[in-house]
């Protein structure tokens, strides 16, 4: 799973999207996948006790049966058409698709995958850029997250917004971001926010999942009781410490096969979607 | 809603929004690597964010305004 990128990856799509789309859409797409469903995958710890903590962490996580439907790419298309049929809000339901669609892509990079296609094949589809390891707890997959490439794709997410960093600014906030969103207009009357206030709060996840980045490597590389054993590695599939999880087809034919229905199955959904309804509540929406 | 004047902030705002900044990420980074998850996730971590820029910008704005009250009164301050 991909650690800060899900929060910094809401800037860059942001400032790339050129029609009108909610950044709090975006945002609030690129955590949902995760947001109900991470509890169980390292589990709740009272005292000693482990509560709701799943057998198989990452079959749950990301697999089926569990709750690896979240991060497919069926999820935003309900999400996106509940917005069109009761908000008949464009910018919503656009910013909640993409910012979904972003975290299910990010998360293909580490070893386990998403099941993109489902429910058509359950096929998970990864490039095993660095270990799944989530049966590690919450601080041995810390570890092996910021000892691996996973570290250095969070690293590059942050490079890439201080890159086009005009996204952070007071003027792009207050020409750009509030106008095409009536949600800022709300928070601002209904929680007497200052303009200091609007602009932090659109700020917080940028500074969150920066200082976030270095507060972990800083945890795992120099404060970690086990550093001496769980050693960076930057070699693909990363680190080799940890037993890294994966959901690879039985063969290539098989692979091809799966991906040949979930493609198709997906794309026929998303085409009868579109006709039949979507198109309509598209163009009732503002 | 109408736009602020972009042009030109709040007196100060711009100085002591940075020191707010500042104070946020010394704090999730120091206090992140120590503590971990109570102040790394998804609730805690942008809220301290807000927190930090709105306490330390209201404080620094405040201290800037005694000072101009005090330099544009000197006898009533004295």
């Amino acid at each position: 799973m991909s650690w800060a990128a899900h929060e910094l990856e809401s800037y860059v799509i942001r400032k790339h999207i050129k029609t009108k789309v909610s950044y709090l859409a975006i945002l609030l797409g690129c955590l949902l996948p995760d947001l109900f469903t991470k509890l169980p995958v390292y589990g709740l710890h009272i005292g000693n006790v482990t509560y709701i903590k799943a057998s198989f962490p990452a079959k749950y996580h990301r697999g089926w049966p569990g709750v690896g439907f979240t991060h497919s790419l069926l999820l935003p298309t309900v999400f996106a058409l509940l917005i069109l049929v009761f908000k008949r809000n464009r910018a919503w339901a656009l910013g909640l698709f993409v910012g979904i669609w972003s975290h299910v892509l990010t998360d293909c990079f580490d070893s386990v995958g998403t099941m993109l296609f489902f429910p058509f094949t359950t096929q998970h589809y990864s490039t095993g850029m660095w270990a799944y390891a989530s049966q590690a707890g919450r601080y041995g997959d810390a570890a092996a997250y910021y000892s691996s490439l996973g570290g250095v794709w969070d690293f590059l997410w942050l490079l890439i917004v201080l890159q086009g960093r005009e996204v952070l600014t007071r003027k792009y906030f207050f020409e750009k971001i509030v106008p095409e969103d009536p949600a800022w207009a709300w928070l601002k009357r209904k929680f007497r926010m200052s303009d200091r206030a609007m602009l932090v709060t659109y700020r917080a996840f940028f500074f969150y999942g920066g200082s976030r980045i270095f507060a972990w490597f800083i945890w795992a590389r120099l404060l970690n009781p086990l550093r001496g054993t769980q050693k960076l590695d930057l070699t693909w599939k990363g680190p080799h410490w940890v037993q890294a999880v994966s959901f690879p087809a039985r063969s290539f034919g098989s692979f091809m096969q799966n991906t040949a229905i979930g493609m198709t199955g997906t794309v026929a959904m998303f085409a009868a979607c579109w006709f039949l309804f979507v198109r309509r509540l598209w163009q009732r929406a503002t | 809603m109408p736009n602020p004047d972009l042009s030109k902030s709040e007196p100060g705002s711009t100085r002591s929004d940075r020191l707010g900044y500042s104070v946020a990420v010394g704090v999730l980074v120091i206090g992140g690597a120590l503590a971990r998850t109570p102040i790394l996730n998804w609730i805690s971590g942008p809220s301290i964010v807000i927190t930090c820029v709105i306490v330390v910008g209201n404080l620094q704005d405040r201290r800037a305004r005694q000072r101009e009250e005090k330099t544009a009164n000197p006898e009533k301050s004295s």
